[in-house]
């Protein structure tokens, strides 16, 4: 399976089923508009131009770029856990 | 079009006013409307809360859920029209989470439009599912 068709396919029905999921959060108040006004801002704003650099962009270069930034992620998130700052 | 495009979108009727491209981009522009509305109502909220509430300290070392009147349509829908910064987050939140059932929605009519029985009657599934967890799921 081609990396492009795979990641835009797989985000794709994110979308959709999260919608449902999303609702049932804001409803039970999980949702703080404090913390998603950031990250709503920063996701859009990302997957436009993600979107627009995607159809230029090299595969192998994706790749590299994504398990980077995949790994320095899963780097933070343990190193939050271990030192127990949140 | 590219080859993997072509695939992407199934050629269906390409004949009377309703056809595969035209539903696509449709779609499309749904999407980006629902989209970028969204993002301008919780960016004028976000700058709202930043200048009334941004200098305080966040209290993120325990769970607080959020209150009632940001939970509810109703109670989003007052914060919202209020000018509440908060509100306005919510309300733009909402419309973003309205955006792909809007656009299951709208996929279901106009495939009945192109006469597609198969793929209205998926698209009516994932929309009552879609549906049926949210009123089922909230409270």
């Amino acid at each position: 399976m081609p990396f492009k068709v795979s990641t835009t396919t797989s985000n794709f029905m994110i979308g959709v089923t999260a919608a449902a999921s999303a609702g049932i959060y804001l409803g039970r108040g999980y949702i703080a508009p404090g913390i998603a006004m950031p990250v709503t801002l920063g996701v859009l704003g990302g997957a436009l131009l993600g979107a627009r650099v995607l159809m230029h962009a090299r595969p192998q270069v994706l790749r590299v770029v994504f398990a980077l930034v995949i790994g320095a992620m899963g780097a933070e998130m343990i190193a939050s856990g271990i030192t127990g700052r949140i | 079009m590219t080859p993997v495009a072509r695939g992407l979108v199934p050629r269906r009727s390409l004949h009377g006013p309703w056809n595969a491209e035209r539903t696509e981009r449709a779609i499309g522009a749904l999407l980006r409307g629902g989209l970028f509305l969204s993002a301008t109502i919780v960016a004028i909220g976000g700058a709202l809360y930043l200048t009334r509430h941004g200098t305080a300290a966040p209290v993120y070392g325990s769970f607080l859920g959020e209150p009632a009147e940001l939970r509810q349509v109703s109670g989003i829908l007052g914060a919202a029209l209020a000018g509440r910064g908060r509100g306005l987050i919510q309300l733009g939140l909402l419309l973003l989470i309205a955006t792909p059932i809007a656009r299951v929605a709208f996929a279901a009519v106009a495939f009945a439009l192109e006469r597609d029985r198969l793929y209205t009657a998926i698209a009516a599934l994932v929309l009552a599912i879609l549906v049926v967890s949210l009123m089922t799921g909230v409270g």
